[in-house]
């Protein structure tokens, strides 16, 4: 078992609203967005970065992107998962947590995750009006999200092969598809969903946990 | 990447305002690669003299070592553009990963500007390690960043070189 399972999973114990989807801590109920704590590993031995994850699934994704998440230590300069030391570790992570949990939750819904993402605007990278160009269509604001996914499509056609690798055929696609009808693309979107969701271990997340 | 980011739009603008705000925002840009990469340049000086080679390490050890204190220095600085999230950041060509993912790059560090788009990628090296074309390349293409965004070789010793 991983480090991050074993120290999320001690976590969970005490937060019992949580989910631990693979290596992650989720916060339920996981429908377009995906929210919850992630620990990364760091070139330092046992110092880890904690992040505060927030990650749209409607683009296929092979792993929960870090985009739209948020580095957090509580104010401490580094965070460590000392082996000797591994119940105080988890304490001090899970204060941590605890106090982003309410900001998480209130990320639920697609327009919660458009006012947590809005930096993004014209100007910003591909991606990230990608997602929000995805975000709008599922809000209804589909005839501005057509807009935007055949401009984008167009801007991506510019791009050197490296760049276009992953993004361009996923824009083809959805034009393809907008072309045989827009209504139409909400189907798509919502495989690459459930695509995400089985990749990513988030099954157990889809249902809201039974709060007292 | 952290939210609350501003940007204003005005309807209505002409297309001379558009420009003259284009140029404005170049030469923003151009003076905040500028100021960073001295700063980091500087940072690099500093602590490349603090962390002294120990006897019997490896060249490998000692640069770990030298990332792992210029990394903590830089996220303490807390820097424009930077901040805490990009030092250490991993890339793959979905976005964002976590560090050791597949097919993922770690970055030293990446510079942004105001909405979200790198302007500056920073490598640090130790010893006779260098950054290659290929490498460069590698760098741009997974973080999204465009042809013309400068990759930066961070050295101690033969100082600043773009990539």
């Amino acid at each position: 078992m991983s480090r991050s399972r074993r120290l999320f999973r001690k976590i969970q114990k005490s937060m019992p609203d949580l989910v631990l989807c693979k290596d992650m801590l989720v916060i339920p109920p996981t429908e377009h967005v995906v929210r919850g704590f992630l620990l990364e590993a760091t070139s330092e031995r046992e110092r880890v970065y904690l992040w505060k994850v927030v990650t749209p699934l409607l683009r296929p994704i092979r792993r929960v992107i870090l985009n739209y998440s948020d580095r957090i230590s509580g104010g401490e300069p580094n965070l460590y998962i000392r082996k000797d030391a591994f119940e105080e570790s988890a304490e001090n992570i899970r204060d941590i947590i605890n106090e982003e949990v309410e900001y998480l939750r209130g990320i639920r819904h697609p327009h919660d995750f458009l006012r947590h993402a809005s930096w993004v605007v014209e100007g910003s990278p591909l991606l990230a009006r990608f997602d929000q160009a995805l975000i709008r269509y599922l809000i209804g604001d589909a005839q501005q999200s057509v807009r935007a996914f055949r401009a984008l499509d167009r801007e991506a056609d510019q791009l050197d092969d490296g760049r276009r690798e992953y993004i361009g055929p996923l824009l083809k696609r959805i034009v393809l598809e907008i072309d045989k009808d827009p209504a139409g693309l909400a189907a798509l979107l919502g495989e690459w969903e459930q695509q995400n969701v089985e990749r990513l271990g988030l099954e157990p997340s889809r249902l809201l946990s039974k709060r007292p | 990447m952290g939210s609350g980011r501003g940007h204003n739009t005005r309807e209505g603008k002409d297309r001379d305002e558009v420009q003259s705000k284009t140029d404005a925002d170049s030469a923003a840009e151009a003076a905040l690669v500028e100021r960073t990469t001295a700063i980091l340049h500087y940072v690099v000086l500093l602590v490349s003299s603090a962390i002294a080679r120990q006897p019997g390490s490896s060249a490998q050890t000692h640069g770990t070592n030298v990332h792992t204190a210029f990394a903590k220095v830089v996220r303490k600085m807390n820097l424009p553009g930077i901040g805490q999230i990009g030092v250490e950041q991993s890339f793959d060509k979905d976005g964002l990963a976590s560090y050791g993912a597949d097919d993922s790059i770690r970055t030293d560090v990446v510079l942004r500007n105001p909405k979200g788009v790198i302007i500056a990628i920073y490598d640090l090296k130790t010893g006779n390690a260098i950054i290659r074309p290929s490498r460069a390349k590698e760098l741009r293409t997974l973080t999204g960043a465009g042809p013309d965004v400068p990759v930066m070789e961070l050295h101690s010793v033969r100082g600043l070189m773009q990539r």
